[in-house]
């Protein structure tokens, strides 16, 4: 199966990637780093109800839509980000939701497990350490193919993210957490591969970690490649939708 | 337009809605999965000019699960954050 470290790349680049690999249906699995620092939305979900628009326009935070669903993020160069896209029937990714998601935190599991931390899956679509997320991801089945994405938190902005998300009241109570603050309510719910080993990690590390994770989870060997001249021509032909106000907008 | 939020197991459900005794004009939005990704659009079609009592919400959207996958949330979510938005 296809490897490709991507690198940093901006989120339109990155979806109109996604788009041109499930297009070309060759099964990959890509490793990134957002930059610029990007206000992510799942795709069912409201810009002007999720995102505090002025905040972001002070901060100077693009604001993104990705074609999977699930909630708002902040993505910025503290994580890093893996994206698997493979035929719907390739074999490569279960085809039912949670199993796929399932299937994906097995290989964050494994990667963490690398680092001596012990890693489950928990909810809907997060990977906790000590019960705290330490990975969101996402999914969705288009083109043809199921794209599952994710972000494993290095280190995390929790002052940005509490900033410029608007997190509901109602996501807090039931979870056992007062609600004094955003910030501290984040800080409660969400832990970093910095904080639980007390070190900062090297994204190199945590990329062979993910490589070496995902080849067990799906049974597969990674071979390092790049796209084809017609992945980058689709790439090119539908990067303007991401970027569209229509696009981030559109719910 | 009226909002409300609900929280649901699977997550959070927002709508903004439009209603007398049937549904004008509705927007579900929020962080959970359906697949295939437009049928939130079908779905807030087919829920115009539907009555607002729970059991023909809950009729409506069972219907409209029949064609669809979803994960996070049941038609039964989306009815409560329907009628909490009423």
């Amino acid at each position: 199966m296809r490897y490709i470290d991507t690198g940093y790349i901006d989120l339109p680049k990155l979806h109109a990637t996604e788009e041109a690999i499930a297009k070309s249906g060759k099964a990959t699995l890509m490793t990134w780093v957002a930059r610029p620092a990007t206000v992510n939305l799942g795709y069912f979900q409201s810009a002007e109800g999720e995102v505090d628009l002025d905040q972001a326009k002070r901060l100077g935070l693009s604001i993104t839509r990705r074609p999977s669903g699930g909630g708002a993020v902040l993505f910025d160069e503290k994580q890093v980000y893996y994206s698997i896209v493979a035929g719907l029937d390739s074999g490569v990714l279960p085809k039912g939701a949670r199993a796929c998601f399932l299937k994906a935190a097995d290989g964050l599991i494994n990667a963490l497990g690398e680092f001596g931390l012990d890693a489950k899956f928990k909810g809907k679509n997060d990977v906790v350490v000590n019960g705290k997320k330490i990975s969101g991801n996402a999914q969705t089945n288009r083109w043809g193919a199921k794209v599952q994405h994710g972000t494993l938190l290095l280190d995390f902005d929790t002052g940005t993210a509490a900033k410029v998300l608007k997190i509901p009241v109602e996501k807090v109570v039931d979870k056992g957490i007062e609600a004094k603050d955003i910030r501290g309510m984040i800080e409660e719910r969400v832990t970093t591969m910095k904080k639980e080993l007390s070190r900062d990690v090297d994204r190199e590390e945590v990329k062979i970690a993910l490589l070496r994770g995902f080849a067990r989870a799906l049974d597969v060997e990674f071979t390092e490649g790049t796209l084809k001249d017609e992945e980058k021509e689709i790439r090119d032909s539908v990067i303007q939708k991401y970027e569209s106000t229509d696009w981030v907008f559109r719910r | 337009m009226r909002e409300a939020i609900y929280r649901a197991k699977g997550g959070i459900v927002r709508v903004s809605l439009d209603a007398g005794d049937a549904i004008k004009k509705i927007k579900i939005t929020g962080d959970f999965f359906i697949f295939p990704e437009d049928s939130i659009e079908r779905l807030e079609e087919a829920l115009v000019g539907t009555s607002t009592s729970e059991g023909e919400l809950l009729k409506v959207i069972k219907d409209f699960y029949e064609n669809i996958d979803s994960y996070g949330i049941e038609p039964e979510d989306l009815v409560k954050a329907i009628m909490k938005a009423v």
